[in-house]
C-alpha cells in the first residue's frame, strides 16, 4: 500500500504544476459534480479541489447551485437524473439535502412573514396608539358623554319651560280675553276700578296705586284716551316694570265715558303682583299711534 | 458509519506540523482538509466518506515521521494520494457486492426528501440558527428567501445592500450555511443516538 501511494504522490507531484496552470470553469465544475467527466478529469478537478482554495471555493458555490436547482427543480430531466445518481446515492448525501431543503423553506416561510410584517405592524401601532390614547380618549369621552347628556336635558328642560310658559301665557290670555270680551258685565262686588290718565296728560301728577285685594278678582282699568280718532280696535300691552311678565289684550274698544273716552281693560287679580306696572293702548291698525299709562300695585 | 479516529495524539501533532509549523494555522488547515476529503469521497459515491476520511488520516499518521522528512511538495496531494487509493478500494468493493448481489440502485430513491423527520430537522435548524450571530442568521434567511429570478435579483440587491460583490456573498453564504449544516447534522445524529 505504502508503494503505491508513493509511485501516486510522485507521479501527481511531477503534474501538478501543468494541471494547476489549468482552471476549472463554472460549466466544467457543474459536470464533475453531476459526474459528467471521464476518471482523468475527475482527478485533475479533485487535486485542485484539494490544493487550490480558489478551485475549491468555485466548486463548492457550484454545488450549492446544483443543490438550489435541484431543489427548485429546475434541472433538465437529464441533469436532474444525474444529480439524484450522484446526491441520492448515499444517506449523508440524502440528509444534506433535507437540510438544505429545511434551510430554504424556513428562509421563504420567514421572508412571507416579514412582507406581512409591514401591515400587521401598521394596524399593530394603530391598536397600540388606541391603547395609549384609551387613558386620555376614556376621561374626555366621558366628560363629552355626560356634558352631552346633561346639554339634552337642558334643552329638555329648557323646551318644557317655554311650553310651560306658553300654556301658561295662553290660559292668562284666554283669561284676559274673557275679562275682556265684549258684553261682558262683572259684579261690580267683585271688580276693583281705576281710571288712568295717559302719562303725557297726568304729567307729574302722582302715580295711581291699586291695593291689592284677594277678594276682589278682578282689577278694573278704564284708561282715559286723549286721541280723537276712533278705530275698530285696540289692543292693551301690560307690563311689570323691570320684569318680563307683560300681558296681551286684544279686541278692545273705544268707549265713551262722563269724562270722555276710554278704553275699558280687565285684569285677574291674582295676575297683578306688588310693583310698578305699564300700560301700553295702540289701534291695531295702528300700532304707533300709542298711549301709556302705569299704576302701582302695593299689598 | 464514522469511527473513532485511531491516530495517536502524538501522531496527530505530527500531522499539524507537517501541514503548517504555526499550530492555528495548522488547525484550521486540517478542518479545511477534512471537510474536502469528506466531499471527495462522497462525490465518489462512497458510503462512509467520514469513516473513509479518518482511515486517510490514519494511514497518513502511520507514515507522517517518515514524510516530514522526505515529502516535497504539498501535504495536501499526499493525503488526496491516500483517498484515491482508499476510493478506488471501495469501487472494487463496490463492483464485487453488485455483481453477486445483481443489486440495481434506485434512480430516485424512495422518500428522498420525506423519510426523515420534519420536525425534528425544523427544530435542529431552529437552534442552530438560534446559535448563529444574529447578522449572519438575517443575511443567510435573506439569502435563500427567493427561488429562481427573483433570487437573482434578490440576492444582488443584498450584495449590494451590505458592500461585497456577489461572488464575496456567495462565499459567505457557502460559509454560513456549511456551518449550519454542520450543527444540524450533529443535532440530529445526537437526537438519533438518543432514541
Amino acid at each position: 500500500m505504502k508503494r503505491i501511494e508513493s509511485n501516486f504522490i510522485v507521479k501527481g507531484t511531477r503534474e501538478n504544476d501543468k494541471m494547476n496552470e489549468k482552471s476549472v470553469t463554472d460549466t466544467l465544475a457543474r459536470r464533475f459534480l453531476l459526474g459528467d467527466v471521464d476518471d482523468l478529469e475527475r482527478e485533475r478537478i479533485e487535486r485542485l479541489f484539494i490544493s487550490e482554495p480558489e478551485i475549491n471555493t468555485k466548486i463548492l458555490l457550484a454545488e450549492d447551485d446544483l443543490i438550489e436547482d435541484y431543489l427548485e427543480d429546475s434541472l433538465t430531466p437529464s441533469d436532474r437524473g444525474k444529480f439524484l445518481d450522484q446526491y441520492g446515492h448515499t444517506a449523508a448525501k440524502r440528509q444534506k439535502l433535507r437540510i438544505a431543503k429545511s434551510i430554504k423553506e424556513y428562509a421563504a416561510a420567514e421572508a412571507r412573514l416579514t412582507h406581512a410584517a409591514p401591515a400587521i405592524a401598521t394596524w399593530r401601532t394603530f391598536l397600540a396608539s388606541l391603547r395609549q390614547r384609551r387613558m386620555l380618549f376614556i376621561p374626555i369621552a366621558a366628560v363629552l358623554t355626560v356634558s352631552f347628556l346633561l346639554a339634552a336635558a337642558w334643552l329638555v328642560r329648557l323646551n318644557l319651560k317655554k311650553a310651560d310658559e306658553n300654556n301658561r301665557r295662553l290660559v292668562i290670555e284666554r283669561e284676559l280675553a274673557e275679562l275682556n270680551a265684549p258684553g261682558v258685565r262683572e259684579d261690580p262686588s267683585r271688580v276693583s276700578a281705576l281710571i288712568l290718565l295717559p302719562i303725557s296728560i297726568r304729567s307729574i301728577g302722582p302715580q295711581t296705586e291699586m291695593k291689592r285685594r284677594g277678594d276682589i278678582p278682578v282689577v278694573q282699568l278704564d284708561l282715559l284716551s286723549n286721541q280723537k280718532d276712533k278705530h275698530p280696535s285696540y289692543q292693551a300691552v301690560v307690563r311689570r316694570v323691570g320684569t318680563n311678565d307683560q300681558f296681551k289684550i286684544s279686541s278692545l274698544r273705544m268707549e265713551n265715558g262722563p269724562k270722555g273716552n276710554f278704553i275699558r281693560v280687565r285684569l285677574a287679580t291674582h295676575l297683578l303682583q306688588t310693583g310698578l306696572y305699564q300700560v301700553v293702548v295702540s289701534p291695531d291698525s295702528e300700532p304707533s299711534a300709542n298711549e301709556e299709562y302705569s299704576f302701582t300695585v302695593s299689598e | 458509519m464514522r469511527r473513532t479516529s485511531e491516530i495517536p495524539s502524538e501522531s496527530f501533532d505530527h500531522i499539524l506540523a507537517w501541514l503548517n509549523p504555526d499550530r492555528d494555522k495548522a488547525a484550521a488547515l486540517y478542518l479545511d482538509l477534512r471537510r474536502s476529503l469528506v466531499k471527495i469521497f462522497a462525490w465518489n459515491r462512497c458510503g462512509d466518506p467520514e469513516g473513509l476520511t479518518d482511515e486517510t488520516f490514519d494511514r497518513v499518521a502511520r507514515q507522517v515521521d517518515h514524510l516530514m522528512n522526505t515529502f516535497e511538495g504539498n501535504p495536501k496531494l499526499f493525503f488526496y494520494g491516500v483517498a484515491r487509493n482508499l476510493i478506488k478500494e471501495h469501487q472494487k468493493k463496490a463492483k464485487s457486492y453488485i455483481s453477486i448481489d445483481d443489486v440495481d440502485v434506485p434512480a430516485e430513491p424512495p422518500g428522498l426528501i420525506d423519510d426523515e423527520d420534519d420536525e425534528m430537522r425544523e427544530e435542529c435548524l431552529r437552534v442552530c440558527l438560534k446559535a448563529l450571530s444574529r447578522d449572519k442568521r438575517d443575511l443567510i434567511l435573506a439569502y435563500y428567501a427567493k427561488e429562481k429570478q427573483p433570487k437573482i435579483e434578490d440576492r444582488a440587491r443584498l450584495a449590494k445592500q451590505i458592500g461585497v460583490s456577489i461572488e464575496t456573498l456567495r462565499v459567505r453564504m457557502c460559509r454560513i450555511r456549511a456551518s449550519l449544516e454542520e450543527c444540524i447534522g450533529r443535532r440530529l445524529e445526537h437526537r438519533a443516538r438518543r432514541q
